[in-house]
């Protein structure tokens, strides 16, 4: 559609560029939704391992698709994916400063962070007496184990994990999500591999 | 997407990535819509930022109104004070005794005259 759009603008006529343009910021606007829509469950999760919290994974996950959306909507589609990708490893790493300072604020002044604690993760094993086919509930606690063993992950380990064997970044684009160099990301990876193959087990999942 | 390294064709990778696809499928309907009514609110709040004359538009407009209105106003409030004016004045042109005011008006001229002379 972009085609077209270049299309009637080539024509030179003032009245039918301004159709155009209007035609092309929806087509985008489309495109764009079409998009986030696409990546917007696996991003929340992402933000949620890192998290822990419902709200703030959501707002993470606003605030970059809304970055996205002003700052590089006109970006071509191809660039959308990494785009996203290091807008929201940036949020989720100033979401990691803040709550760094709010815990030694909370520690300054002996605040019971009993009740302030996100989800238990423990809530997420399930129920071994449930009934239900053998096999799903081996999944289900595959599923719990590893989502424990990322949360307890480095952050910069989990983020390397997630975006090269989740979303199957390459090297490169994972440096620029994670702001490191290729090197790091590499030794970030090992290092959440071992990790995770030592707290999982060889049996798992 | 890439051509997989060896770190996502490990085993361990290839069962984490695939439970991890399972559980995104396993969300509920109040997290899924949570989720897309964050999308749309950041689309909306995009969109909103990047037409930032429509907010001038809409102030101007709102400028222009009240300015349309204050004019009127002012107009048709003087035309009602002339029109006021106007019918006292011709009141005062068909009373009788207004002719009898200007008379005295008259006397009152000539005898302060005459006071003026003779003092």
């Amino acid at each position: 559609m972009s085609g077209w759009h270049f299309q009637i603008a080539a024509d030179g006529q003032p009245g039918s560029l301004c159709l155009g343009e209007r035609v092309g910021s929806l087509d985008r606007t489309q495109a764009l939704d079409r998009f986030l829509a696409g990546i917007e469950r696996r991003a929340f999760r992402m933000a949620y391992i890192a998290t822990g919290n419902e709200d703030e994974a959501l707002d993470l996950v606003q605030d970059a698709m809304l970055k996205l959306a002003q700052k590089y909507g006109e970006r071509t589609e191809e660039e959308w994916g990494p785009l996203f990708h290091c807008i929201l490893q940036s949020r989720i790493r100033d979401w990691y400063r803040r709550e760094k300072v709010r815990n030694r604020l909370r520690e300054f002044f002996r605040v019971s962070q009993d009740e302030e604690e996100g989800e238990d993760p423990l809530e997420h094993i399930a129920d071994a007496t449930a009934v239900a086919p053998d096999e799903e509930v081996q999944r289900k606690r595959a599923c719990a184990e590893l989502e424990v063993a990322l949360r307890a992950l480095p952050l910069r380990q989990q983020q390397a994990f997630l975006l090269r064997i989740w979303e199957e970044l390459d090297v490169a684009q994972t440096a620029r999500a994670m702001g490191c160099s290729e090197g790091s990301v590499k030794t970030h990876l090992f290092r959440a591999m071992q990790v995770l193959r030592k707290r999982l087990g060889a049996h798992w999942p | 997407m890439n051509e997989r390294s060896d770190e996502q064709r490990d085993p361990l990778a290839v069962a984490a990535k695939r439970l991890l696809d399972q559980r995104v499928q396993e969300l509920d309907r109040n997290r899924v819509l949570a989720v897309q009514r964050a999308r749309l609110n950041a689309l909306e709040a995009a969109s909103r930022r990047r037409r930032p004359w429509l907010k001038w538009a809409g102030g101007m407009a709102m400028a222009s109104m009240v300015a349309l209105a204050v004019t009127v106003w002012t107009w048709q409030s003087t035309n009602a004070n002339h029109s006021h004016l106007l019918l006292e004045d011709l009141e005062l042109m068909q009373s009788p005794e207004n002719i009898e005011l200007s008379e005295d008006l008259e006397f009152y001229d000539w005898l302060a005259d005459g006071t003026t002379t003779t003092g």
